[in-house]
């Protein structure tokens, strides 16, 4: 006689306690309703008109696809050579560049765009530089190309790297691996090594974050609103802000969601196509001795630490001391008021981090422990994760339209935004800090007489805190940086660091955008250093 | 006596297998008693364990302890309803508590005011008192081992679930603490079900063992009973090096290259072909230019060596002798039976019974 075949659905002798499932269920409604409402409202929209003209359509897909694919591929070139040389071979100063490889994390990438925008558009800074010292004339140099495709690939590949070196400096910190030392031995060459046992071993790692990249580039407003190449995102803000076509809006949507949902799929696919073979013994690195390459990888590293720290960094700076002219001093904020804008940004994304971390717990467990039934509530529990920012801002305001207006005060809209667009983020990481858990511990606890929920809580919380914070700082660092949900949900009078910086910006006053970017950069070191405590522990 | 845990036709069959992991077993634990579950990996032994603490259901049959249902008919009371300790292969002992914090977890039933108490003797009694305050990674293997028995037997339950507590520790380590477990558990009373694959550990530490293969009890009873009358060939081979002899009845008695036998009681059939189980205590072969066995290997083993002979029959079997009593590989010797208690013989899988034999002769070496 089989026990009941529902226990066994639902995770067996693992299975989390109701408390768990009630909270957890919870969490996937509220998260998937605007998701839902925005699918109906689109596929309710009725007439033609409300679509763009196809040519512009097929522009708008073009521009998307190829800014997505492009910055992932770029991204990953940065990301696994920077993971190469800075673990698997014999740099100097190593702490240093590690640290400097992540810092990116704490750079918006609007911010970069407004850098790069101030000092290479036509007229920029350096233009006006270098005919000021009679070596060009205006117009000498193509700087317009840095508009559209190539800029914001350039901007995004660069802000994006540290989602792929992460992961992959981790998996190659894990120690010598067997199959390169059979190489060698066998007298693999160390390219042949390289392209037949290394990349495969960060194989997983790096398309992982390629994906991610890929996810945030499809979802990306600041950059290429910025730089002025016409996506949907763009398209999507243009329509809801510029001629109020809600119904145009979410029709846009669709396809956003259609390509992310894929992309959600295939990095599914690829998670589960077993990972990279972690040595358990210590054994010391196989690093590459670099000899007269030392000069040539400290040079790369510093070339791209220069384009995506050094350059937004000192320009940022720069403004920051320049003498400003009337009609930029009116779009400026006084320092004091700056501080408070600041102040209040970061305790409310604190809390907000907060909150939503407390939310990713449940769905989280149900994730591994929950059997067939539990993953499918975390994974809707996720659906914020095919929703781009401009688009989950979007369905809360048809929702709250449509007579949600208890949804309408104040604040509300907005930690609800920021909630289902991260909280699939949450979710993700949460998992993998409990994945680092033994079984035998939960069984032990349970052996000994506890319930499952004093087992959660006494046992599995405290050993999964480190993993929590980093989840949090991450989290935090998302946070702060958002940009289109903000812009669109934020209550008069509610202003975030991230508004500051795009309200002047948007209009071309980039020196007004500078002391807002320099205290957000600030505010996400912070965090950064937690992510990188977690990652070097 | 009343058991203290006992299994009745508990099967377990996952959905992803191709067969039952535990076929219809039928168990029996007694107060105080060491049961060893013993088999080769695959055997079914640490699932049989994980049911019995409530880590796993039986898809059918019924598990009781101390005479209550604990698995039965759809209903399964879970882990912490059960009152079973249990010793994990990796001892998982809470990393981020002091050692006297993973016991007192074990207490949480108990009174306050006792648990320190309890929390104290537990350390004594598996001798680690004074590092209560240490934390798990601060502990040797055999350290941890040892809290990880502690924290289970603190709050003296009836019984004691170990899963292969010895494999983690060096060799040398391995005796002394199998004689210190055993000391533990007699003083503590507790009835104890140990999972292993060691035979050798089996047969110092245990009461009783069964014998599991593919999911299947083979056999149960006392080591010596298991060592010395096995019941399958596959238990005779699994307890320890066993080679077989073909024998047949013949004018009155069970003859075999090594020598004759008489039978013990009646042969089934006088017909067939039987094979005596030999260990290798059981013969003794001296040099014998007309022998019936040349060496074919030899292997050092310190206090003696270990030999293999080639019989006329081209059968191989292993013999020993002290490292003083020196034969070189090629050497030509005579091999008989030496020992003068009963030999089991088997048909095909099953044994059929014992038989003596009648000339047994020990090598008198100068």
């Amino acid at each position: 006689m089989r026990i009941d075949s529902l226990q066994q659905l639902t995770g067996g002798t693992r299975r989390p306690p109701s408390l768990v499932w009630v909270f957890a269920i919870g969490v996937a409604v509220v998260t998937l309703i605007p998701a839902i409402y925005t699918v109906i409202r689109a596929l309710g929209a009725s007439g033609t008109s409300v679509l763009p003209p196809w040519p512009l359509f097929l522009q708008l897909v073009t521009n998307t696809v190829l800014l997505a694919v492009a910055s992932a591929i770029l991204s990953g070139v940065i990301g696994v050579t920077q993971a190469l040389l800075i673990e698997r071979s014999q740099l100097w100063g190593r702490t240093v560049w590690r640290i400097v490889a992540a810092l990116p994390l704490a750079i918006p990438p609007y911010v970069l765009s407004i850098c790069m925008l101030a000092l290479l558009r036509p007229r920029g800074l350096v233009e006006r530089w270098l005919v000021e010292r009679e070596l060009v004339a205006f117009g000498d140099i193509p700087f317009a190309a840095i508009f559209g495709l190539p800029g914001s690939t350039i901007v995004l590949a660069f802000c994006l790297s540290p989602y792929i070196y992460l992961p992959v400096a981790a998996v190659l910190r894990q120690g010598s691996n067997h199959l390169s030392e059979i190489a060698q031995i066998s007298g693999a060459s160390t390219w042949y090594r390289l392209r037949h046992v290394t990349l495969p071993l960060i194989a997983p790692a790096a398309g992982g974050g390629m994906l991610l990249v890929m996810l945030y580039a499809l979802a990306d407003f600041g950059v290429p609103a910025l730089l002025r190449l016409p996506t949907f995102s763009t398209a999507i803000y243009g329509r809801f802000t510029g001629q109020i076509d809600r119904e145009g809006a979410a029709l846009l949507s669709l396809p956003l969601i259609v390509a992310t949902l894929g992309l959600i799929v295939l990095e599914e696919w690829l998670a589960g196509r077993g990972g990279a073979q972690i040595n358990r013994s210590w054994r010391p690195r196989l690093v590459r001795q670099l000899g007269w390459w030392q000069a040539g990888a400290q040079l790369l590293l510093g070339t791209l630490s220069v384009i995506a720290l050094v350059a937004p960094l000192g320009t940022l700076l720069y403004w920051s001391w320049l003498p400003l002219s009337p009609s930029e001093q009116a779009s400026l904020i006084a320092w004091p008021k700056l501080i408070s804008i600041g102040a209040n940004n970061i305790a409310f994304v604190a809390l907000v981090a907060t909150l939503t971390t407390v939310l990713a717990i449940t769905p989280a467990l149900l994730l591994r422990r929950g059997g067939k039934i539990g993953v499918v509530v975390a994974r809707l529990s996720q659906a914020g994760y095919a929703l781009p920012g401009v688009v989950v801002a979007l369905s809360i305001v048809l929702l709250v339209n449509q007579g949600a207006v208890w949804l309408a005060g104040g604040l509300v809209p907005l930690v609800l935004a920021y909630i289902i667009r991260f909280l699939p983020q949450a979710v993700q990481s949460l998992d993998a800090a409990f994945e680092q858990i033994a079984p035998s511990i939960e069984e032990v606890g349970r052996s000994l007489g506890q319930s499952a929920l004093r087992v959660l809580y006494r046992i599995v919380m405290p050993l999964a805190a480190p993993g929590l914070r980093a989840s949090w700082a991450l989290l935090f660092l998302s946070m702060l940086k958002e940009l289109p949900a903000t812009l669109l949900l934020r209550p008069a009078g509610f202003d975030t660091l991230a508004v500051r910086i795009w309200m002047p910006a948007s209009d071309g006053f980039y020196t007004a955008a500078a002391a807002p970017a320099l205290l957000l950069i600030v505010g996400a070191l912070v965090p950064v250093a937690l992510v990188l405590r977690n990652q070097y522990r | 006596m009343e058991a203290v845990v006992s299994l009745t036709k508990v099967t377990r069959q996952p959905a992803t297998a191709s067969h039952a992991i535990v076929n219809a077993l039928d168990l029996a634990l007694y107060p105080g008693e060491i049961l060893v579950l013993l088999g080769p990996s695959g055997s079914g032994k640490t699932t049989t364990l994980r049911l019995i603490a409530g880590l796993e259901i039986p898809d059918s049959g019924e598990i009781t302890i101390r005479g209550m249902s604990a698995a039965s008919r759809g209903k399964s009371l879970p882990p912490e309803a059960r009152r079973v300790g249990m010793v994990f292969q990796d001892y998982a002992l809470f990393p981020h508590m002091s050692v006297n914090d993973n016991i007192r977890f074990a207490l949480h039933a108990f009174p306050k005011h006792e648990q320190a108490t309890r929390v104290n003797e537990a350390l004594r009694l598996v001798g680690l008192n004074g590092l209560g305050e240490r934390l798990p990674h601060q502990l040797s293997g055999g350290q941890q081992q040892r809290v990880a028995i502690a924290r289970a037997l603190a709050p003296e339950p009836p019984v004691i679930l170990l899963d292969e507590p010895f494999s983690n520790l060096d060799t040398a380590l391995r005796d002394h603490v199998r004689s210190e477990l055993r000391g533990i558990l007699r003083s503590a009373r507790t009835a104890a079900i140990i999972v292993t694959h060691d035979q050798a550990e089996a047969l110092a530490i245990a009461d009783r063992i069964a014998l599991l293969h593919e999911g299947i009890l083979h056999q149960i009873g006392t080591p010596e009973e298991l060592f010395a009358q096995p019941r399958t060939r596959f238990a005779a081979a699994f307890m320890g090096q066993a080679d077989f002899v073909d024998a047949r009845w013949q004018d009155g008695a069970l003859r075999c290259e090594l020598g004759d036998l008489a039978p013990v009681g009646a042969l089934s059939d006088l017909t067939s072909t039987y094979q005596i189980l030999i260990r290798y205590d059981d013969i003794d072969f001296t040099h014998a230019e007309s022998g019936n066995a040349t060496i074919v290997e030899r292997t050092y083993e310190g206090p003696q060596y270990h030999y293999r002979l080639q019989l006329a029959s081209g059968h191989i079997i292993n013999a020993k002798q002290r490292h003083d009593r020196l034969y070189g590989v090629g050497d030509r010797v005579q091999v008989n039976h030496a020992a003068t208690h009963p030999l089991v013989y088997f048909s095909g899988e099953h044994a059929h019974g014992t038989a003596v034999p009648l000339t047994p002769q020990r090598y008198d070496h100068a």
